[in-house]
């Protein structure tokens, strides 16, 4: 056995100074997983032979002085939602989906790295759904408290770190799918700029929206991840031709500014972990600005038109009974989608260019990024949701949602800050948000936040 | 369902010699090209 590493530079140090081997480290982790796995339900599939395969190749790579950087020998694993060679992913579904002989841009570019693909990880039915509950895989438990739910769809990306399976995972988010199940499960979880990290290879939530992101222990480490994924890739269509994310650790020349909702109690009633947060931010000197978002709700109307159409177009066979049956719940979230108006969808997607210039102006005028909750404050316990009308479920999610769905409709990054335990001994989190393609400044600005939290303690 | 002719988001003008001028709607795929070229204008963080 292995001493457990918390962070990827701890294990980068750990295997080039010979503590243990990368096989030894993988190893230790499929241990782990195989002890609590069952118990969870977060892993859907191990790749354990291929996995200590790569090790054994790795660590001679190493020992032969060929080092591929951060990620050389580091055990991750992805929410199934990607190809990969010889795999299928289920995306959560009773079937599997086929990319023929297509691996996912960031699986590449992650195994080029070195970084070593332990499993998949459970997930909502097509990534349609926010608690992390799957009919046909099973409930994905939450490692802090397993009567409470994940969050979703991310659900196992955000459970494998929290539970310590290994120190970084992928997810996706496509209205808060990454940061919601990291703020749930009190780990860090990144939704970049829309465009920055490349789709392909992935099983589609909404093509318009959907961003793929690191969940990791800590910031840091969400930028390693994110530098290795990102990056124009040619077989994306909406893959940015932005200059290169390159991770680098820097100090604030001023202290942040920070801003917020000057009334965030008319979207959700209970904020006190988020307003005890934001006055530890003011007492270590960020200075505070409240605006009002008057098109809040707006761009999540938006956002729900472009979701909603895009997920019944994607699964227009299921719907009809063409292709193997959506489960109760992914049919509820999905069916109504097929009577959105085209010119509803269009109308959505056309005012969004304005819409954003809009909103880049009103908030970041004088401020860094944008604080606000992520969803409720803690994990609420799991309840079976089968008796309830998709109404009920849509009304339940946009309220849970308000804080994060608009982000994928702007395209905007934001990064899940873990903010400490609530009343009810889960842990709460803060999202912050920032200008397109600025995740450099928000990685650093989140540090820096993270440290004020720190210090309060 | 609502009448699109009776509250037009994007009602006709008519200009001073009597045509009638409609804005064009923006092209709904032109999200991508103002995503890129957003700049901040207050002093960045970092510089």
């Amino acid at each position: 056995m292995t001493e457990n590493p918390s962070s990827i530079a701890d294990f980068g140090n750990a295997i080039r100074t010979n503590k243990f081997n990368i096989v030894e480290a993988v190893e230790t982790r499929f241990s782990a997983i195989n002890k609590k796995n069952d118990e969870l339900n977060v892993f859907l599939t191990l790749f354990q032979q291929q996995a200590e395969i790569k090790a054994k190749m790795l660590d001679r790579e190493l020992f032969t002085g060929h080092d591929r950087g951060p990620l050389h020998g580091l055990p991750i694993a992805v929410k199934d939602i990607f190809a990969m060679p010889d795999y299928s992913p289920t995306a959560g579904s009773n079937g599997i989906v086929e990319f023929g002989r297509d691996v996912a841009t960031v699986i590449g570019r992650l195994e080029h790295a070195g970084a070593i693909i332990l499993g998949t990880l459970n997930l909502d039915e097509y990534a349609a759904g926010g608690t992390g509950a799957n009919v046909w895989h099973g409930r994905c438990k939450n490692p802090f408290d397993p009567s409470r739910i994940t969050g979703g769809s991310s659900s196992g990306s955000a459970a494998a770190v929290s539970a310590g399976f290994c120190l970084a995972t992928l997810g996706s988010d496509a209205g808060g799918s990454i940061r919601i199940p990291a703020a749930f499960c009190g780990v860090f979880g990144l939704k970049p700029t829309y465009g920055r990290v490349s789709r392909f290879g992935a099983v589609p939530r909404t093509w318009s929206m959907d961003c793929i992101g690191p969940i990791a222990n800590n910031i840091k480490d969400l930028g390693l991840i994110f530098e290795v994924i990102s990056g124009h890739d040619r077989f994306d269509a909406t893959s940015s031709q932005q200059e290169k994310f390159v991770w680098l650790e820097q100090r604030p020349e001023h202290q942040p500014r920070l801003a917020l909702l000057s009334h965030p109690e008319r979207y959700q009633k209970n904020l006190k972990q988020y307003r005890k947060t934001l006055l530890a931010f003011e007492r270590h000197d960020c200075k505070l600005i409240e605006i009002e978002i008057p098109k809040l709700k707006l761009y999540t109307d938006y956002h729900q038109r472009i979701v909603k159409s895009e997920a019944a177009t994607l699964h227009r066979k299921a719907l009809v009974g063409a292709a193997p049956a959506l489960s109760f719940e992914a049919e509820s979230v999905i069916k109504d989608g097929a009577d959105i108006l085209a010119i509803n969808y269009l109308q959505a997607l056309s005012e969004r260019g304005n819409l954003l210039r809009e909103f880049v102006q009103l908030v970041f005028a004088d401020a860094d990024v944008l604080v606000l909750p992520v969803s409720l404050e803690e994990a609420p316990t799991y309840q079976p949701i089968t008796d309830k009308s998709s109404n009920q479920i849509d009304e339940e999610f946009f309220a849970a949602s308000i804080f994060t769905r608009f982000a994928n409709f702007l395209g905007l990054p934001a990064v899940t800050l873990p903010t400490g335990i609530g009343e009810n001994g889960m842990p709460t989190a803060v999202q912050v948000i920032a200008p397109p393609f600025k995740e450099l400044m928000m990685l650093n600005l989140a540090i820096e936040l993270q440290s004020k939290l720190t210090q309060t303690v | 369902m609502k009448d699109l002719r009776k509250k037009p988001d994007n009602p006709p003008k008519v200009d001073l010699l009597g045509k009638i001028i409609r804005k064009p709607a923006p092209d709904p795929w032109q999200f991508k090209v103002v995503l890129e070229s957003i700049e901040i204008k207050n002093p960045k963080l970092y510089d």
